[in-house]
C-alpha cells in the first residue's frame, strides 16, 4: 500500500510538473511560476507576478520563451500571458471546478520556491470559499502563480500567498471566470 | 493531465475527506472568551472537552455545532495542569469515536480538526512526529504521552481533536501547553482527567507548599561529610506566610533534598512530589540548614485557585 501511494505520488507530482512553468519578470528580476493552460500557449499566473511587460516562460524542459501579457487583474491576482513561440510538446493542465473541493482532499503544490524548479509540497484542503481555497501547504516566494492540484492532479487553484502558514490559492472556478471575461481580441491574438 | 494510476491516492484522498467529515460531527466552535476562539470535542452526549487557556466565562458558553446549530453549555471543571476543560450542555450531541492507543505510533496518518466562529469546519494533516513517554507540563500536569503531530494547527484548532486515519480521536491539540509548539493531550489522559474532574467536583486537588524555589548544586566537601548521594537540591528563595511550609518552619535559605520518598534536585520535582500527595496528607522534608541534614514534618496544603 505505502509503495504504491509513493509511485502515485510520483506519478502525480511528474504531471503537475509537466504542466508547471517559471515566470521571469526581466524588468524587475523578480520571478514566480505559472501553469500552462493550454495548447495555443496560454500561461496563467498571479498577477503580483508580472509588474512588468518584459516577461519570459521557462518551459519545464528547460526552453525558454518570450511571452505576452494579455490580461491581468490585480484584484483577483491573477494574470494571463501568451507564449511567442510555439510550445510543441509541452503538457497541459485539466481544470477542475474548485467549489466541488471538500476539506480534507489531498493537494498538491509544485513551482520554483525560492528558484528551485519544479520544487513540491503536498497537505490538505483545509478550507475553500469563494474568494480563496486554504490548503495547508508550505508555500514560499517564488510557488506564486504556480498551480494547486487535486490528488488527480487537475488544477483547482492558483498559489497566491501565505497566511499564518497556511497556502492561499485563486479558486480555480475564478480564473476560469477571469479567462471568460477577456476580451475577445486578447483570447484570439 | 490526469495521473493515469492514481488510484491509491485518489482513494486516499477520498479516504481523508471522509475521515474529516466524519470527525467533525463532533468538533464545535467554543465562545468562551472575549479574544480566544477554540474546538471543542464532543466527549460524550452532554459533555463536551476544550482547552483551560479559551475559557473566561464558566457559564453563558455557546458553542456552536455544524449545519449552524447553536447550544449553551457551562464549566463542569477545570485542569490548566493538562490545559483541559470540561463542559456540560443540555443539548444532546454526538460523541466523537475514540482511537485506541495502543496501536498508534510514530508515522501514522493524523488529521487536524478546527471549527470557526462561522461554523465552517478545517482540517490540516501530517504523521504523528512524535510519541514518546510520559512527561509533565510546566504547570504540573501530568501527561502520559509526549504526542507531537508535523501537521499546521491554527490557533482556533486548539480544543479540536487530532485524529487518525478512520477519524477516531487520538487526543486534545493545544497550544496551551508550550510557547513553541502546538502539542496533543492524549485520549487515554484526557479519560483521567474527566473521571477526576467529575468525581472531583470539577476540580483536581494538588498538593501545596507554599515556597519558592531554586535548584543549587551540592559541594562536594559537604555531600562527604553529610554522606549525600544526590548532585544538587532546591534552594528556598519565598516562603508564603501562613502557608503549610511556613507553619512547619522552613526559613528562607533551606535547601530541600527530599519530600517522602522523592528525591528533590530542582523545583520540578517538588511538583512531582506534589502531584502524589493529598492535601492534608502529611510527609517528612529532608534538608539542609547551614550545612547540617535536618528532618521536619509538613502538613501539605491544597493549591489555592488562583495560584494556576
Amino acid at each position: 500500500m505505502t509503495s504504491e501511494l509513493g509511485a502515485s505520488f510520483e506519478a502525480l507530482v511528474r504531471t503537475v510538473r509537466a504542466a508547471t512553468v517559471a515566470v521571469y519578470d526581466e524588468r524587475n528580476g523578480g520571478s514566480g511560476s505559472g501553469v500552462l493552460w493550454d495548447a495555443r500557449g496560454l500561461v496563467v499566473t498571479n498577477a503580483h507576478v508580472v509588474r512588468s511587460r518584459r516577461l519570459t516562460v521557462g518551459l519545464p524542459d528547460g526552453r525558454r520563451t518570450p511571452a505576452r501579457l494579455i490580461g491581468r487583474d490585480p484584484e483577483r491576482d491573477l494574470a494571463v500571458l501568451v507564449a511567442e513561440t510555439a510550445l510543441g510538446g509541452a503538457a497541459v493542465a485539466t481544470m477542475r471546478d474548485s467549489a466541488t473541493l471538500v476539506p480534507g482532499e489531498l493537494v498538491l503544490a509544485v513551482g520554483n520556491p525560492h528558484g528551485v524548479p519544479g520544487a513540491a509540497a503536498s497537505g490538505l484542503i483545509h478550507r475553500c470559499n469563494a474568494r480563496w481555497v486554504v490548503a495547508d501547504v508550505r508555500l514560499a516566494p517564488g510557488n506564486s502563480g504556480g498551480p494547486l492540484a487535486d490528488a488527480r492532479g487537475a488544477i483547482v487553484g492558483i498559489n497566491s500567498m501565505i497566511a499564518r502558514g497556511l497556502a492561499l490559492a485563486v479558486p480555480s472556478a475564478a480564473v476560469r471566470d477571469f479567462l471568460q471575461a477577456l476580451p475577445a481580441g486578447a483570447r484570439a491574438a | 493531465m490526469n495521473v493515469s494510476n492514481a488510484n491509491a491516492l485518489v482513494a486516499l484522498s477520498a479516504e481523508l475527506a471522509r475521515a474529516v467529515a466524519t470527525a467533525a460531527t463532533s468538533v464545535v466552535y467554543v465562545d468562551a472568551h472575549p479574544r480566544r476562539d477554540a474546538s471543542g470535542i464532543v466527549w460524550d452526549e452532554r459533555h463536551v472537552v476544550t482547552v483551560d487557556h479559551a475559557i473566561e466565562r464558566e457559564d453563558d458558553i455557546e458553542l456552536l455545532l455544524g449545519n449552524g446549530v447553536t447550544a449553551r453549555a457551562s464549566v463542569v471543571g477545570r485542569d490548566p495542569s493538562t490545559d483541559l476543560a470540561l463542559l456540560h450542555t443540555d443539548a444532546t450531541l454526538q460523541a466523537a469515536p475514540r482511537a485506541d492507543l495502543a496501536t498508534f505510533g510514530v508515522g501514522h496518518l493524523v488529521l487536524a480538526i478546527g471549527r470557526d466562529e462561522d461554523g465552517s469546519f478545517a482540517a490540516s494533516f501530517g504523521i504523528a512526529g512524535s510519541f514518546d513517554g510520559p512527561w509533565r507540563t510546566r504547570r504540573g500536569g501530568n501527561i502520559d504521552r509526549f504526542l507531537r503531530p508535523d501537521c499546521s494547527i491554527a490557533s482556533t484548532f486548539s480544543g479540536g481533536p487530532l485524529v487518525d486515519a478512520t477519524g477516531r480521536v487520538v487526543g486534545m491539540n493545544t497550544w496551551g501547553l508550550s510557547r513553541r509548539m502546538a502539542l496533543t493531550v492524549p485520549v487515554t489522559t484526557i479519560e483521567r482527567v474527566v473521571a477526576q474532574l467529575i468525581s472531583g467536583g470539577g476540580r483536581i486537588a494538588r498538593g501545596y507548599l507554599g515556597i519558592a524555589m531554586q535548584a543549587v548544586a551540592l559541594p562536594d566537601s559537604l555531600r562527604v561529610t553529610g554522606g549525600i548521594a544526590q548532585r544538587a537540591g532546591a534552594i528556598v528563595v519565598g516562603v508564603a506566610a501562613g502557608g503549610p511550609a511556613d507553619r512547619a518552619g522552613v526559613q528562607l535559605g533551606d535547601v530541600l533534598l527530599a519530600l517522602g520518598e522523592v528525591v528533590i534536585e530542582d523545583s520540578d520535582d517538588v511538583q512531582v512530589a506534589l502531584a502524589n500527595v493529598a492535601p492534608g496528607a502529611q510527609a517528612t522534608l529532608r534538608l539542609l540548614r547551614g550545612g547540617a541534614l535536618q528532618q521536619i514534618t509538613v502538613t501539605i496544603g491544597e493549591r489555592p485557585r488562583d495560584d494556576e
